[in-house]
């Protein structure tokens, strides 16, 4: 007997020795990989369950999925909040395509064929991606919940694990610095390249530099991070220094968007300085400008990978879609960051956001 | 993402791409882009007026092109990106640093100058 598939690529698949996987990902991370057979696997809340999801939005006993003929086959098994494939709830037995996904709760849950090479492959990257991810992390300051100047953040790595980092401290007595990063690609060797960079700026160890000066700051990265000494890498950069004495915010960027200062009673203005990204154009001179921080003021400072999502029907976002989202009444309170995060979630198309998504929230008295 | 490639009978090459440049659309068209126009050193544009997205690997791809091919007495002129494009180019200073032009006329002038 020929055993006969839906096409010709999952029968070639086969014959390579490739799998159906379903991939676990949870805020953007990749939580269980699980090997999908004949034999279908139950997927719910239940201990009892193959694939157990620890969500109050999944059911005992949710759905179940099975390989058939080839193909992912995934049932809703009449739960309570449903099981959703782009954005419509399955009514019936439904063929989960390679590289897609089903809404589950919180969670997504992703066909993936792979063979078992690379499987073990993938895995050992992920075990790097997660050690690399973790390392940034260690690196962000906590959120200043009190006093005359308060943060809050939100910082969600893509699947893929981009360059976004940021930090944030005191300079001395009068001055305060906060700056993003964002390293062009993705992976590992960008993550430590913005490891390597936050660490410069956190040690403060670039030769002469007055940290109070964003516009000297951002040209002594740019002495030392040449894209073509660092495999082709450069990085984007807002900087700012806030002096509580005179109410004043002198910032520089290179490459990146403008930060937004949003303040009672005042348009929000847009904090960008002209210059090139770190790394693409040696001996480019990077000047700072200034602007005052009226009371009640909030700082935005975000990364593009907080607005350059796609929605469900394919439709690109800019950074005019994202501004809305900013200031009003819940400017600077703590959460806010989060708050805006799940309106950009709510926004893209289901899965995994493309790019890291950070944002860091300064709230000023 | 697709990619077009032709050769002009002015000398230069016209590259047209279609689609989005993020990190995959990167990865499917930098290794043929670079083979077709650095080891013959080309002066070559492309044409951006297809393309909805660029991330930062595409802006990494067209520098390290452009210096590759300055190297081998060629050049790159990108053109006609659209204006999320642009937005994105704009923010990135990368007209200081590369040659963009907003149409195929004034492209192919600058490619030939």
């Amino acid at each position: 007997m020929i055993a006969t598939h839906a096409t010709f690529a999952e029968a070639q698949a086969i014959a390579e020795g490739q799998r159906s996987y379903l991939v676990v990902v949870h805020d953007e991370q990749r939580e269980a990989r699980h090997p999908v057979g004949v034999e279908p696997l139950t997927v719910g809340r239940d201990p009892a369950r193959q694939i157990i999801i620890d969500d109050a939005q999944v059911s005992r006993l949710h759905l179940q999925v099975a390989s058939v003929g080839g193909q992912l086959v995934v049932e809703d098994l009449g739960s309570s909040n449903g099981t959703f494939m782009d954005g419509r709830r399955l009514a019936a037995p439904t063929v989960l395509p390679v590289g897609r996904w089903v809404q589950v709760g919180s969670r997504l849950l992703m066909h993936e064929r792979r063979s078992q090479r690379e499987v073990e492959r993938e895995e050992e990257l992920e075990r790097e991606l997660r050690k690399a991810r973790g390392y940034v992390e260690a690196l962000l300051p906590p959120p200043v919940l009190a006093g005359p100047i308060r943060t809050n953040y939100m910082h969600r790595p893509s699947l893929q694990l981009g360059g976004d980092a940021f930090a944030y401290g005191v300079l001395d007595e009068d001055h305060v610095v906060a700056y993003l990063i964002d390293v062009s690609g993705h992976g590992v060797t960008a993550a430590m390249h913005s490891v390597t960079v936050l660490n410069v700026l956190k040690q403060r160890a670039l030769p002469v530099a007055d940290f109070r000066d964003p516009g000297q700051v951002l040209c002594h990265l740019n002495d030392m991070f040449p894209m073509d000494a660092h495999d082709g890498m450069f990085f984007t950069i807002w900087y700012g220094v806030y002096s509580a004495s005179r109410r004043l915010l002198s910032f520089a960027s290179g490459g990146h968007h403008a930060a937004y200062l949003h303040a009672p009673d005042r348009a929000p203005a847009a904090l960008r300085t002209r210059g090139p990204m770190i790394g693409g154009m040696p001996g480019y001179h990077y000047q700072a400008q200034t602007a005052t921080v009226p009371p009640g003021a909030t700082l935005y400072v975000f990364s593009d990978g907080a607005f350059e999502i796609c929605d469900a029907e394919g439709r690109q976002y800019g950074l005019e879609d994202f501004l809305p989202l900013l200031g009003g009444d819940g400017a600077g309170k703590p959460g806010e960051a989060e708050r805006i995060y799940r309106a950009v979630r709510e926004r893209a198309r289901p899965g995994p956001l493309d790019d890291d998504f950070s944002l860091l929230v300064v709230a000023y008295d | 993402m697709k990619m077009d490639i032709q050769d002009r009978p002015d000398g230069l090459v016209e590259i047209a791409l279609v689609g989005r440049l993020d990190s995959p659309g990167v990865d499917f068209v930098e290794l043929s882009l670079t083979a077709q126009t650095v080891p013959r050193g080309a002066r070559a544009i492309i044409d951006l007026s297809g393309v909805e997205f660029v991330g930062s690997m595409a802006i990494r791809m067209f520098i390290t092109l452009a210096r590759a091919l300055g190297k081998s007495n060629g050049r790159l002129v990108l053109h006609s990106p659209q204006p999320l494009v642009n937005q994105v180019f704009e923010t990135a200073s990368l007209h200081d640093i590369l040659a963009i032009e907003p149409d195929a006329a004034s492209a192919a002038a600058a490619a030939l100058r």
